[in-house]
């Protein structure tokens, strides 16, 4: 490739394609924080969720929802800080149309789990917020794992 | 060969990388981007310059904790350049 080429091959233009994928690819590998607080950042969530679903007017559940809203906000700050620490700076707020859909559809598939998760078991089945924690928990990690800095990466595949 | 309007500020292939490496992020600082283009500090700031010439992207230097840092970011025009040079890969390719 030369900088000063104004015309390229499909070919060239394919393997610079796929350069562009590789390097995204690679950094976001580099980038992945430690299992452990995203294990953490999962665990509480997961005890916002299944406490919201077992939370009752003569239950102490609503203090496990306070305690994992608590731990959540200061695990994502230490998950901030500590991509700061190595030299990268996360977009929190999205910026473009196609992060801001992403980020809507993800709030929505949470909320959904949530309200879910308290909704069933109201309904009968007292085992909807173990299972809503469990989704909503292995969601998360599956999340902070693939997409650590929140850039929803699609591949340029030929 | 396919007749393509380039943006050859971009097209160089250090410059592609240093692009979708900060497309990833909101500011990467300069000692990460040298890391994963294996190059020198010489031959970055070479291409940072040419970037930042184009406004393409924006350099910040800021001291913390006693070390002083340069952060690396996108500016508006250069998310703008890159995908649209992306786009045009990607007809040339023939997937537009």
């Amino acid at each position: 490739m030369n900088n000063e080429k104004e015309t390229i091959s499909k070919e060239e233009a394919a393997a610079t394609l796929k350069s562009v994928d590789l390097t995204k690819h690679d950094a976001i590998k580099s980038f992945r924080i430690p299992l452990l607080l995203i294990t953490l950042i999962s665990l509480s969530y997961s005890l916002v969720v299944f406490s919201w679903g077992m939370t009752e007017h003569e239950n102490m559940w609503a203090l496990g929802m306070y305690i994992g809203a608590a731990s959540f906000g200061i695990f994502v700050a230490l998950y901030l800080y500590t991509f700061r620490l190595l030299g990268i700076k996360v977009t929190v707020l999205p910026r473009t149309k196609e992060r801001i859909r992403s980020e809507l559809v993800l709030v929505v598939i949470f909320g959904v789990i949530l309200i879910a998760g308290r909704q069933v078991r109201l309904l009968g089945f007292e085992f909807a917020p173990h299972i809503a924690a469990l989704i909503a928990g292995g969601y998360m990690v599956y999340l902070l794992y693939k997409y650590p800095t929140g850039e929803y990466l699609t591949m340029n595949k030929k | 060969m396919t007749k393509a309007a380039f943006d050859t500020v971009i097209h160089a292939p250090n410059r592609l990388q240093i692009c979708a490496l900060l497309e990833t992020t909101k500011e990467l600082e300069f000692q990460i981007v040298k890391e994963q283009l294996d190059v020198s500090d010489s031959v970055l700031s070479k291409h940072l310059k040419v970037l930042e010439d184009a406004n393409y992207i924006r350099l910040i230097k800021k001291t913390e904790f006693t070390r002083q840092r340069t952060w690396l970011s996108l500016t508006s025009l250069g998310r703008k350049a890159f995908k649209s040079h992306l786009r045009e890969l990607k007809r040339i390719v023939g997937k537009i």
